[in-house]
This record gives C-alpha cells, sequence and structure tokens, in this order.
C-alpha cells in the first residue's frame, strides 16, 4: 500500500522536483486555476471541516508542525520541542522575527493566543474537542511556548501538525470578526486576495513571508462548482488546470484529453458500516457473516469504478502509517456466511437487518447500500436499506446506540490519528461510541497508548488494538477510497495529502 | 409556484349548465377519438396504464438482481435497453418502476384534487371569513419555493414513496383550490343557481347536483395537465436524494441517478428519459384534447391574414364589377352571393344565392329566424368573415361601387376604413374593454391619415357629439364599463361613422337594449342617415322595427331571401307564406322581443338538412302536398312590386 | 394607498410564514451542532456547539430571536460562518435575480412570440412544432437540459463558459435554460387566450376602423390576453426562485437557492429561515407588483378596487 502511494506521488512530481531544485528561489509565475466541488464557507481553523479549507490554511498559514504529502510530521513554526520528565508539559521553541501578513509579530504570545482561542468555550470551536487535551497554553518569553497537558499524551504532534492547528492573528480576528473567516490573516505564503461567497476565491503571494515554502505561484484560482458534470466541463475546456472529486464515469473522458490526466492519490477516508452491537449483531458469528457476504472487489471496481480498494485494516492508509497494522483481504464467501448464519440459529429469511445510509455523502453511498442489500439477501437474509438525507443520516449515526432502531449505518471516517480515532470509537462508554462497542482489554491499551511517548512501545500497543478490532468485527469493514483529480499537464509539482488536501508548496506551470 | 398553475382559470371563462354533465361517458370518449391529439394522447395513456398493471408480470428478468461484472453494458439482445451501474436490467426496471412512477403522478394529483377542490368549492360557496382564511392559507403555501416545501415535507415524514406522493400532492394543493374556486364562483352567478338557492335548495345538494358536474370538465383537464409537472417535481426530489427508496425503480430518481453518466453512457438515461418525457407528453395531449371538449373558446378559429385564404379560393382580384351599370351609384350590391361554413364535413352552405342592392340614403332590413344566415350576411358584406372559418364560394359584392372580395389586404383595409361602418348586437362586447374610449375613437379617426393629436381629439370629440354624449371631453378618457348599455352602443356608431362610411351595417344594434334606449338609438341613426346620406343595412328580427325605419325589407329563410321589396308593400300585404306567418306572430307593440317567431309552426330547418324542393316546405299550409313544391326550390320573381320566391304567390293576393 | 394597504394586509401572511418557516426548520431532521462537530464527537462536544448556537433555549425564546434578527442583522448569524445572514443573502441574491428575471424575460418574450405564432395559424406546421416543443419543454427536468447544454455549447462548441458566475458570459446558459419553462407555459397561455379573445366583436371593429391585422393582434387581442399571463408571470417568478435552487447547482452560479441548499444539509438553520422568509417577502412584493400591473392592463379591476 505503502509503495503504491509513494509510486504514484512520485509519478506525479518526478518532472517537477528536478526543476524545482533550480527553481526554489525563482519568482513566483503563472496563475494556477482549481476547480472544488465544495464551498468552503470559512476558513478559519476553528470551524473549516473542508478539504478546500485545509489546502487554504496550509497555503495561508502555519502550525508549529506539519505534515508532508505523505503524512510525516516535519517541523514547521517550531524549531524543537520537548516532553518534560512526568510528560505533562510540552515545550516548543519557534523560530524568532516572524510576522503575519499584516505585520503584526508572530511571537510566543501570539501562538498560545491562537490555542487559547479555539479551547475556549465561548468560540465554540468545532474542533475543542479533539484539542481539548492540549490543556493550558502558556507562552514564556519571546520564542517558547507551554502546553501544560491534563494528563501525559503521546499524539501531541500529530494534533498539532494537523491545519486545524494553524496559528491565527487572534487580534486581527478579534478586529474583523466573521470576516477573519473569509480573510484570514495568517504566516503563510499566500494569502486570500479575494473572497466572493460561493463563486470562488483567489490566493496572491505574501509578500512578507520569510519560511521554507515560499509562494512559486503568482495566483491560486479556485472556482466552486458543485456539479460533478459541470466541473469536468470546466477542465475540458481548458477553463481550469486541476479538478477535485473526478467521478468515476467520467475518468475516460478525462484521461482521454489531450492536455490533462486523472491521477489517483490514496485517500486515509475508510468507509465501513457500523453496527450497532445489539440483537442479532451482538453474535460475532452474524457479523462475521456479514463480512463474508461482501464483494468488496466487485464493489470497488463495479460500483465505485476503481476509485476505492477493499479495506484491510481498522484505519485507512497515511493515517499514521508507522502505527498502522493491514491484514489479509477478507474473502467473498457467501457458502461461509450462509454456514455462520445457519450456525447462529438464523434460516434463510428468518433475520431482518435494517441499515442506513446516506445520499451523495460520499462516492456513489446510495448505489452501494442497494448493492449491500443485494449481498444480504444472497446469503438469506432479508435487507431493508434506508437511504436517507444527509440531516437525518447524521441524526440516526450520532444517537446512542439504545436508541437506534436500525441495526448499521454507512460511516466514513478520515482518521485524526490512531489515539484519537480508536480512542472515540471503541474505548468503552465514550460519546463517539456509537456502536457500543466494549472490550476491556481494548480499554486498558488505549489508557495505556494515550499515556505512552516511545513509538516502538505505541506500534506495538496499537499493533494489539488493531488486532483485536478487526477480529471482532464491529463494522462491515468495506474499501478505503481513491481521490481522483483532473490535472492538466501543464501542471507540475502538485502534491495531494490523504486527507485530500492539496499542497501548493512546488507547484510550477510549464 | 407549480408549472401549470393558470392554463385553464381564465378570469371570463363562463360556465354552461349542465350540458356535458348528462352526457354519457362514451360521448366524451367520442369527443376525444375525434381530435388527432386525443386519439394519441388516449392511447398512449391506455398504454401506459396497461404498462403501470402488467409491468412487473412483463419484466424479462429479475429488476432487482445485481451484477457487478455486467454493469454500464450497452443495449443488446440480452439487455435490451442495456444494464445500470449495479449490473440490473434497464429494460426490466423501467417495466416495473412503470407503476411506482405513474403511481406518483396519479396519487400526487390525486392527493392535490381530494383536498384543494373541496376547499376551492367551500371557500366559493361559504365566502367571508372561510374564504379569507382559505386564500390566506393558499398565499402561505404559495410563498414557499415548492421545492423547497416539498424537500422539509418528504424530510419531516422520511423519504418513501408514499411521502413523496403526498409531499407532490400538497405543492399542487394551491392550484386547485384556487382553480376550484373561480370555476365554482363563476357557476354559483348563473342564473339558474342563483335561483335554486333563492328557492332554498339544500346546498350539498346544489353543489353535488350541479357544481361538481360543472366544474369536473376543467378540474380533470387541469388533473392531466397537472400530472407532468408532478412527476417532475418528484423527480427533482429524487435529485436532491430525497426520491423513492432505492433499490425500487421509479423512473425519475433512475433518470436523476443516471445524470453523471450523461456523456460516458447516454443510453442509461435515455430510456427512463423518454419514458417519462413520453408519459408527460400523453397526458397533456389528453388533456388539451379535454380542454378543447370543455373548454369551446380554446377551439375558435383564428383569422389568417385575409390574403391568403382569398388566393386560395378565388383567382386574384378582378375589378371588372365595377364596369356594370347597375353597379355603379349603389351603396352595396350583392349578386348570387353564396356563402358555406368550413365544417369537418366538408363546406356547409349558409347563403344560398342572395342578390341585393341598397342604395345611398336607403335602409334595407333583414328579417329571418335565428339560423336564417342574416348575420353571416351582414358580416360577408362587411368583409370580416373568417375565410378560415367560412367560404364566399360564388357571388359578388361591391361596396359603394368598388368589388369587395379577392383584395389584397392593404385594399381590404382601405375598403373598410373608407366605406364602412359596422354596430354590433351587443355594445360591451363591441368594444375593447382595456382601452379608453378617446383611444378607440382615435384609432378610427387617424386610420389611413395622419393628423396632430389636437386635431383627432377634435375630432373624437365632434363624433361623440353627433351620437348625442354629454361632456364628450370629459368622457373620451373613461373606459367602456363606465357608461350604460346605450351609450356604449352610441360610442360604438360613433367610431363606425369616424371616416363617413358609405355603409352603416347594423347588427341587430337594439336587441341588447332597454325599449326606451332601443327607441332612441333607432332615432339618432335615422338622424344620422339624413345628414350624412349613407345607407344601411340593418338586421333584426323585429317586424316593428322593421315597419318604423327601414325603407326595404328582405325576408331571410334557410339561406335565400324568399320576398323583398319596399317595406310598406311587403308588410301590407305579404305574399310568401312565411312572410305571412312571421307577420301573423308578430304582436302589435315592441315588447316581448324575440319571442314572435317561435310561434311559427313548425322547426327552423337545418342547415345541411333542408328538404328537398322549397325549403319552407315541411312548415307551409299553402304548399300542401304539392308537387311542385316538393320537385325544386321556387325561383326569384317579380309578383306585384316585390321579389318572392314561392311557386304559389299569386294566391296570397285573392 | 393601495399598495399601502395591500402590504398591510400580506403582514399576517408574512407572520405566519415566518412561524411555519421556524417550525418547519426545527422539524427537519438533524442537529445543526452534531453536523457541524462530525461523526467522531462525543455527546459532550456536541451540547458545547449547541449551547453556544443557542439551541438550547426554549422555541418562544429563539422564536423571539428569529424575529428580532429581521431588523436586526447582528442577532442572525449564520451557524457556519458567523456572518449575519444579510450579508451572505445580499451577497448572492444579485446573482439569482439575475438568473430569474433574466430567465423570465426571456421565456416571456419567447413565449409570447411562439404563442401568437400558434395562435394566428392553428394548426400549422409552426404550430405542430411549437407545441412539440413546448411539451418537451415541460417534460424535461431541469438539471438535464442543463447539462445537455454545458456538454453541447461549451465543450462541444466551446461558445460559452461551461460553470461559474464571473462573466455576462457566464449567465447565458443559465438564463436560456431557465428560460425553457416560462417560454413552454407562455406559448401555451398566450395561445389559448389569444385564440379566446379572437371571437370577440371589439375585433370585427377594430377591423371595420381599416387596422391591419397585425395591429388587431397586438393591440386589440394581445393586450386582453396578457391580463390572464400577467398572474401567471407573477406565479412563475416564485417558481423560478425555487427553481434556482437546482439552476444554481448545476452551472455552479452563487445564488441564494445554492446557499438554501448547502443551508438545508448543513443544517444552518438561520440561513434557511431567512431565505425563506425572504422568498415569501418577494412572493408578496411579487404578488402586489402583478395586482397593479393587472390595474393597469384592465380598467376594470382598477374600479372594482374603488367601490371595495
Amino acid at each position: 500500500m505503502r509503495n503504491l502511494r509513494r509510486s504514484c506521488y512520485v509519478t506525479v512530481l518526478s518532472a517537477g522536483v528536478s526543476i524545482m531544485a533550480i527553481q526554489v528561489q525563482a519568482q513566483p509565475a503563472g496563475t494556477l486555476r482549481v476547480a472544488v466541488g465544495a464551498d468552503p464557507a470559512t476558513f478559519d481553523p476553528a470551524f473549516n471541516d473542508l478539504p478546500v479549507g485545509n489546502a487554504v490554511d496550509l497555503a495561508v498559514m502555519e502550525g508549529l508542525f506539519r505534515l508532508d504529502p505523505q503524512n510525516n510530521v516535519q517541523k514547521n513554526l517550531a524549531t524543537d520541542y520537548a516532553f518534560s520528565p512526568d510528560g505533562k508539559v510540552f515545550t516548543v521553541k519557534i523560530r524568532t522575527g516572524r510576522t503575519f501578513s499584516n505585520g503584526d509579530p508572530l511571537n510566543a504570545e501570539a501562538v498560545a493566543a491562537s490555542f487559547n482561542r479555539m479551547l475556549d468555550e465561548k468560540t465554540g470551536s468545532i474542533y475543542r474537542g479533539l484539542y481539548a487535551s492540549l490543556g493550558t497554553i502558556k507562552a514564556v518569553g519571546e520564542d517558547t511556548v507551554e502546553f501544560h497537558l491534563a494528563e501525559p499524551n503521546g499524539h501531541i504532534l500529530m494534533l498539532l501538525s494537523n491545519t486545524a492547528a494553524s496559528i491565527v492573528n487572534v487580534k486581527a480576528l478579534r478586529a474583523m470578526g466573521a470576516e477573519y473567516g473569509r480573510k484570514p490573516v495568517g504566516s503563510g505564503p499566500y494569502m486570500v486576495e479575494k473572497f466572493i461567497g460561493g463563486e470562488g476565491f483567489r490566493l496572491v503571494p505574501n509578500p512578507s513571508y520569510s519560511g521554507d515554502y515560499p509562494a512559486t505561484l503568482k495566483a491560486i484560482d479556485f472556482t466552486v462548482v458543485p456539479e460533478d458534470g459541470s466541473r469536468m466541463a470546466l477542465l475540458e475546456t481548458g477553463s481550469v488546470d486541476v479538478v477535485e472529486r473526478v467521478p468515476p464515469e467520467s475518468m475516460p473522458a478525462i484521461n482521454a484529453l489531450k492536455n490533462a490526466k486523472v491521477i489517483n492519490p490514496p485517500s486515509m477516508f475508510s468507509i465501513n458500516m457500523e453496527m450497532v452491537l445489539r440483537g442479532p449483531l451482538a453474535d460475532p458469528r452474524v457479523r462475521k457473516a456479514l463480512n463474508l457476504a461482501i464483494d468488496r472487489e466487485g464493489i470497488t471496481k463495479g460500483i465505485l469504478g476503481g476509485l476505492g480498494t477493499p479495506s484491510v485494516g481498522m484505519v485507512g492508509p497515511g493515517t499514521q502509517d508507522e502505527l498502522r497494522k493491514t491484514f489479509p483481504p477478507i474473502a467473498f464467501d457467501p457458502e461461509g456466511a450462509k454456514k455462520l448464519l445457519a450456525e447462529a440459529g438464523y434460516k434463510p429469511g428468518q433475520l431482518t437487518l435494517s441499515f442506513t445510509c446516506p445520499t451523495g455523502r460520499y462516492i456513489k453511498d446510495s448505489q452501494v447500500c442497494q448493492a449491500l442489500a443485494g449481498s444480504f439477501e444472497n446469503i438469506g437474509i432479508k435487507a431493508a436499506p434506508l437511504v436517507v438525507d444527509r440531516g437525518t443520516w447524521s441524526k440516526v449515526i450520532g444517537m446512542e446506540p439504545a436508541q437506534r432502531t436500525d441495526n448499521m449505518g454507512m460511516v466514513g471516517r478520515a482518521t485524526a490519528g490512531m489515539d484519537y480515532t480508536l480512542y472515540r470509537l471503541f474505548f468503552t462508554g465514550v460519546g463517539a461510541n456509537r456502536t457500543g462497542y466494549t472490550n476491556p482489554r481494548v480499554d486498558a491499551l488505549l489508557k495505556e497508548g494515550r499515556a505512552t511517548t516511545d513509538p516502538a512501545k505505541q506500534k506495538e500497543i496499537y499493533g494489539e488494538i488493531q488486532n483485536i478490532v478487526w477480529s471482532d468485527q464491529p463494522f462491515l469493514f468495506l474499501w478505503y477510497q481513491t481521490q481522483a483529480l483532473g490535472v492538466a499537464n501543464r501542471v507540475q509539482g502538485l502534491a495531494i495529502q490523504p486527507n485530500e488536501t492539496l499542497v501548493f508548496d512546488k507547484v510550477t506551470l510549464k | 409556484m407549480s408549472i401549470m398553475p393558470n392554463v385553464l382559470s381564465a378570469p371570463e371563462r363562463t360556465a354552461r349548465p349542465d350540458e356535458f354533465a348528462r352526457q354519457s361517458r362514451w360521448v366524451l370518449l367520442r369527443r376525444i377519438l375525434s381530435q388527432p391529439k386525443g386519439v394519441v394522447g388516449l392511447t398512449l395513456v391506455t398504454l401506459y396504464l396497461l404498462l403501470a398493471i402488467f409491468g412487473p408480470v412483463l419484466a424479462p428478468q429479475d429488476a432487482f438482481r445485481q451484477n457487478f461484472a455486467q454493469t454500464l453494458r450497452p443495449p443488446s439482445a440480452a439487455h435490451w435497453f442495456g444494464t445500470d451501474q449495479l449490473g440490473r436490467d434497464v429494460f426490466s426496471r423501467i417495466l416495473v418502476g412503470a407503476r411506482a412512477t405513474l403511481g406518483i403522478g396519479v396519487g400526487g394529483v390525486a392527493v392535490a384534487f381530494l383536498v384543494g377542490v373541496p376547499l376551492g368549492v367551500l371557500a366559493a360557496w361559504r365566502r367571508g371569513w372561510i374564504e379569507a382564511a382559505v386564500m390566506r392559507a393558499i398565499d402561505v403555501m404559495l410563498s414557499f419555493p415548492d421545492i423547497v416545501f416539498a424537500l422539509a415535507v418528504v424530510a419531516i415524514l422520511g423519504a418513501n414513496t408514499q411521502n413523496v406522493i403526498i409531499a407532490v400532492g400538497i405543492v399542487s394543493i394551491p392550484v386547485f383550490a384556487r382553480t376550484a374556486r373561480a370555476v365554482t364562483l363563476s357557476i354559483l352567478a348563473e342564473p339558474y343557481i342563483e335561483g335554486s338557492i333563492a328557492l332554498g335548495a339544500n346546498p350539498v345538494r346544489v353543489i353535488l347536483r350541479h357544481v361538481l358536474p360543472n366544474i369536473s370538465g376543467t378540474l380533470l383537464t387541469l388533473s392531466t395537465l397537472l400530472f407532468a409537472s408532478t412527476l417532475l417535481s418528484a423527480s427533482g426530489l429524487g435529485f436532491l436524494g430525497l426520491g423513492t427508496q432505492a433499490p425500487f425503480p421509479e423512473w425519475g430518481t433512475m433518470l436523476g441517478e443516471s445524470r453523471s453518466y450523461i456523456r460516458s453512457h447516454p443510453y442509461l438515461a435515455t430510456f427512463p428519459g423518454l419514458f417519462l418525457a413520453v408519459s408527460a407528453l400523453a397526458f397533456n395531449l389528453l388533456g388539451d384534447a379535454l380542454r378543447t371538449i370543455y373548454d369551446p373558446t380554446s377551439r375558435r378559429v383564428a383569422r389568417r391574414a385575409p390574403l391568403l385564404g382569398f388566393l386560395r379560393r378565388r383567382a386574384p382580384a378582378d375589378p371588372a364589377p365595377q364596369t356594370a351599370d347597375e353597379a355603379t351609384g349603389l351603396a352595396v350590391s350583392v349578386r348570387g352571393l353564396r356563402i358555406a361554413y368550413r365544417t369537418s364535413e366538408g363546406l356547409l352552405e349558409v347563403v344560398r344565392g342572395v342578390d341585393l342592392t341598397i342604395r345611398p340614403g336607403r335602409t334595407l332590413a333583414v328579417v329571418g329566424e335565428s339560423g336564417s344566415g342574416k348575420s353571416t350576411l351582414l358580416r360577408a358584406v362587411g368583409t370580416l368573415v373568417n375565410p378560415q372559418e367560412v367560404a364566399i364560394t360564388a357571388g359578388e359584392i361591391s361596396i359603394g361601387g368598388e368589388t369587395a372580395l379577392g383584395l389584397a389586404p392593404a385594399a381590404l383595409r382601405d375598403l373598410r376604413r373608407r366605406k364602412i361602418g359596422i354596430v354590433f348586437q351587443d355594445a360591451a362586447n363591441a368594444l375593447n374593454p382595456v382601452l379608453t374610449i378617446g383611444n378607440q375613437l382615435a384609432e378610427a379617426v387617424t386610420a389611413g391619415s395622419r393628423l396632430d393629436p389636437a386635431t383627432v381629439r377634435q375630432r373624437c370629440i365632434g363624433l361623440l357629439r353627433d351620437v348625442n354624449i354629454a361632456d364628450p371631453e370629459r368622457r373620451l378618457d373613461m373606459y367602456p364599463h363606465q357608461f350604460s348599455g346605450g351609450m356604449k352602443q352610441r360610442i360604438v356608431i360613433a367610431i363606425a361613422l369616424a371616416q363617413d362610411p358609405e355603409v352603416l351595417l347594423a347588427d341587430e344594434p337594439t336587441s341588447a337594449l332597454d325599449v326606451t334606449i332601443q327607441q332612441q338609438i333607432l332615432v339618432l341613426l335615422a338622424e344620422i342617415q339624413k345628414k350624412r346620406g349613407m345607407a344601411i343595412l340593418l338586421v333584426t328580427h323585429d317586424l316593428n322595427l322593421v315597419a318604423r325605419f327601414a325603407d326595404d325589407v328582405a325576408v331571410m329563410y334557410a339561406g335565400r331571401l324568399v320576398e323583398s321589396g319596399d317595406v310598406a308593400t311587403v308588410l301590407e300585404r305579404p305574399l310568401h307564406p312565411y312572410t305571412q306567418a312571421l307577420r301573423a306572430s308578430a304582436p302589435g307593440g315592441s315588447e316581448g322581443r324575440g319571442r314572435h317567431l317561435r310561434t311559427i309552426a313548425g322547426e327552423p330547418p337545418l342547415i345541411g338538412r333542408l328538404p328537398s324542393g322549397c325549403a319552407f316546405r315541411p312548415r307551409c299550409q299553402r304548399s300542401a302536398n304539392r308537387a311542385e313544391c316538393a320537385a325544386s326550390e321556387p325561383n326569384v320573381r317579380a309578383v306585384a312590386g316585390r321579389d318572392v320566391a314561392c311557386a304559389f304567390a299569386e294566391e296570397a293576393m285573392r | 394607498m393601495f399598495v399601502l394597504r395591500r402590504l398591510g394586509s400580506a403582514l399576517p401572511t408574512l407572520f405566519a410564514v415566518s412561524l411555519l418557516v421556524f417550525l418547519f426548520v426545527d422539524l427537519i431532521p438533524g442537529d445543526p451542532a452534531q453536523i457541524l462537530a462530525g461523526p467522531t464527537a462525543s455527546n459532550e462536544e456536541i451540547e458545547s456547539i449547541r449551547k453556544f448556537l443557542g439551541l438550547n433555549e426554549p422555541l418562544l425564546t429563539r422564536y423571539g430571536q428569529f424575529l428580532r434578527g429581521i431588523w436586526d442583522p447582528s442577532a442572525a448569524t449564520s451557524f457556519r460562518t458567523h456572518r449575519p445572514v444579510v450579508v451572505e443573502l445580499s451577497e448572492r441574491l444579485p446573482n439569482t435575480l439575475i438568473v430569474s428575471i433574466g430567465g423570465l424575460a426571456l421565456g416571456i418574450v419567447v413565449g409570447t412570440i411562439a404563442g401568437i405564432i400558434c395562435a394566428m395559424r392553428p394548426g400549422g406546421l409552426a404550430d405542430a412544432a411549437i407545441t412539440v416543443l413546448t411539451l418537451a419543454g415541460i417534460s424535461m427536468p431541469i438539471y438535464w437540459l442543463g447539462l445537455l447544454c454545458i456538454w453541447f455549447f461549451a465543450v462541444n462548441l466551446g461558445w460559452l463558459p461551461a460553470a461559474g458566475a464571473s462573466t455576462p458570459a457566464h449567465f447565458v446558459l443559465p438564463i436560456l435554460v431557465i428560460a425553457t419553462r416560462p417560454a413552454a407555459m407562455f406559448s401555451r397561455l398566450v395561445a389559448t387566450s389569444l385564440l379566446e379573445s379572437m371571437g370577440k366583436d371589439y375585433l370585427d371593429t377594430a377591423r371595420a376602423k381599416g387596422l391591419s391585422e397585425t395591429r388587431v393582434v397586438l393591440f386589440h387581442a394581445l393586450r386582453n390576453s396578457l391580463i390572464a399571463a400577467v398572474s401567471v408571470a407573477g406565479v412563475q417568478f416564485g417558481g423560478m426562485l425555487g427553481g434556482s435552487v437546482v439552476t444554481e447547482t448545476v452551472f455552479g452560479i452563487p445564488g441564494v437557492g445554492r446557499l438554501l441548499v448547502d443551508a438545508v444539509s448543513r443544517a444552518d438553520y438561520p440561513v434557511i429561515q431567512y431565505a425563506i422568509l425572504m422568498f415569501a417577502f418577494f412572493f408578496v412584493v411579487i404578488n402586489l407588483v402583478t395586482d397593479l400591473l393587472t390595474q393597469w392592463l384592465d380598467p376594470r379591476t382598477r374600479d372594482q378596487e374603488r367601490t371595495t
């Protein structure tokens, strides 16, 4: 998997990288035009929840750390970091002499203010829960920031390298109010020149930037076009250079173009049917039977048109690959599934399972839902698929297990780190554990893993957790998504992170 | 809000008595099938209904069976319409989906009908606060964009076929309620309904017996027309992800799902789209056919630019008549005129060889029963017959010495402007309700010439003075509805006089007026005639009026003039048995107009089913089975100072 | 005077709409806090966002807040962007109006001309062609037509841009597409009511004056036919605003319709509520304009108004 991803990345970059070496100090040149499907409402990292917003935040702001296109953590504003011996204070040294694009100094105080603002309940940030473990943040002098954690946390680097942890200029934000979400003041290589709600926005180089990723483009123009067919038409008519989210059926048409190709970087997005572990699904044999009944190859090839690969582990690729564990693919074995069902005491037609799917949320979601229903019928289970709108879907999958009236729901998760994801999904009784999964051994391991800062130990602990979850099968494991972007040949050096963030660091135009 | 709203609710539709309610449905069927679009529409709708009933049985393959090895295949022998993204047979899915699709269309319309119609009828019946409440509620409903409204309904109730039907139905309720209210109001205003209400008839009974049968035609038509928009609304819901439940097939949802394959796999969308569009087409055609039946005005044929019609029928203009001495010096000269209606069964002759002349300053009255062809004759003389409806098959008409047939449009306009003025029976219809009197007068004054506005105004004022309208300056800016019937008729006369015509054609000019006003108008006409010396062609069925105001009279029966001559001569001693009967039935006074002629024994003849020989034979006491009467139509002969068409005219002189 | 009275009488309607919208939006499934927080959020986090958004207040308090937002923009901010809803709406309204008004105007003009042609030559070739086109226009889902047009005019011929709203050329295709429905409607409507007025005596009066057939139809018959058409145009305009939801999505136009759809899928209550309320207000205004137009066209209704 890892190799595949890397090779893909390399093919995209190969030409660009070598030229880049020479052009590093060159003047920004050319305008890159990008068509995206989702309408970013805000670039404020405390509220943004879209990959487009991530891409803009990455270009317009800086965090203490950042992820490279392979999701490896790299220092950005940070120059050095260390844990206190008890593991409860995390200290970061930052570069000095840096400023925001409006000239305000970017010092330790500004960094602390940025984090404290996100964690303030009055801000209402949607990431307050994710970052609550950072505790309180203090500036010590000009160049040192201290995180006073409530308990030791071995995953703080992962958290701090996320774009949600980008440093915002709190002073400017106070002055601008909600407008800050459109024209954020950051310290990144670019800044937002204009933003027309629903239509698009434009990034231009930040003249005061002095970091390691200087702007290479004179401008980046984003256009928002939600309808797939219309967005593809923009690339075909040469109106844009990059289109996001190419539907499988449009890939041949784009590949047939003379001046553009489809690229398929991997995605950490992992789509599963998350079961409610009650009634028939409390029986592991039934869960196993369901997992055997699914023709994952058929679904990923036939319905997704190749934009997915069958799941081989709980978390998707690119999450924290050093901790990730993969397993042999689950076989497609309807006969075996029928046997298991018989063992569990269900005759054909006796068991009815209902499941909730969104429509328009994931690639071909409602069609997959129909396919799953067919697969269940195939092993003698009466299937009741419920394809619902987004609001209903979010309500259903957000319910406590005890309130659920259906048996499972389709959910896609882009894992924000091993600890965060596994802890939230599988720790007994935790708010986001919507399956009702409980396993004392997993609980113990999750606690231990959170406190551990030693990578080798972490690998061991999380390996065991992934083993247990994979064999317990609280999910009907389906597939990892594959991204598909249409990219014009003139674009060189475009990279895409597994969390679907576009990285413009090294983009040049031929 | 919805797509088809007011197509039918044209505000001034007149309701007809229970004419259609009494007809059996076979008559309705025959009427639908008599129109090409009715045949096509009904056939298609029947096919679709059969498809909805038998579709699932006919489906060659399992419409739900998935096959990932066979996804997105183009049409082939095994899969006639190809396979979809899950490898299912599209042909089978379309057959199975017919029931759900038509169910949504029919169901949605039914929901809207069952809620909207009672509300509308109730609002019209109860008036007062109930009406206010209903109309306000409809306003509120209309204020929501319909797709949002439907979306909210489905979102709240949950997405399944039944709720989609409810949602698209609710969206159409206002259309039905409004239409039902409007139509009911107009029917309740009918005299016979007002009568029965005044007599204390049970309201429920009145609604069931009189109102519902009368509005059913309009509502049936509206239902079929709304069907298509209902299907589209449902399809729109599918587009927004709130359609029927997968995997159950429904055409609109199939079409929506296939939109991303529009270019790579076009056949995927083609077939559901085709079936959907043709179903919409079928119901619309049927609706159109029904509308033609229930709303006779829509059958009306428009007037073609006259030249085309004339060219088709006749050789180009032939100025020959002017050379004939008899035509000169005559205001109107009609020779051997034959006029026929164009019907689906061919030409139907209504004027069968008429000769008449009017000299300047004289008044000729044409009298006869309704249906005798006298109004058609008048319109033909006025060059106003619609060549698409009516054909002039033979004869000559000349006005003031110029031929009026076969003219180019410009020449025809010129003739009308200079020589012809027309006064219609109902002045309310003869004036355009949305233009001021001044406007309409000025139009007549300025036609064919360029005058400055002040002159035009002076001329208009002068014309109004001529027809004895007081305070003409102020009246010019008023609209027709602000005048009484008699005043309106004066204005019509003023318009007719605007260009000093040589002949004034008056079609029952007073029969819609009160007796006293009638008198005034006739006196006015006589005065004007004296002053200007124009000829008047007066069509009427009132012999008293003829006796007092006409110089000559022509009695028309079944498309022919049976007796004509000097008024004194003819009315003093009519020679034709029909004229005699007319005179005998006319009471001494002028009251009770319109009723006299009914007292003539026997029924007026039906056009196209005239008896052989003399057309009056079946009602004639004189004919008494004489062989001559049955053998041939009697020729017009000069007898005792008049022309008469009776073989035994002399018998009346004894 | 009349205008004021009409606006006054519309107030109860608007009030009912505001209440309905408010309750409706509350009934739509989906918790804004939950959607904002994402699927991995815990109950406590969702609760804190809900508190931040003020969703825990009693219904009546929230309704009061909603009403306050009508005149105090700072009291009504989007859940997602935190900007005043007024700003969000006013930013996008021009695009929606351009497409709706442009589409309606084009549709009316084309439809009226087609209707006149149909009425002048019933049963002719043009009539048949227009009838078929009309039915096709009524039967074709708008998103389909939009995608076909993009494919044909933008991708195949390259005449017009495929999507977006940055230049006037971007509005050509959406306006063309959205005009099909009103054009189809109007050609039928105008043809029907023209045929209806064709038999009226006043047309013969006009002909007897020596006026040309064109003038008779355009000046006398059409004017009367338009009275019925105007009221439909009003209703149609409301429909076009609703239809903007789909058109704007297909053509990537940043308008109110798309804002509304986004808001529905994101449960951004304030945006949904005020957007619909704005549509309702438009409808009231359109009704008023329709009535004024009808009065201007039809003097008879003026006097009725005066006497009642």
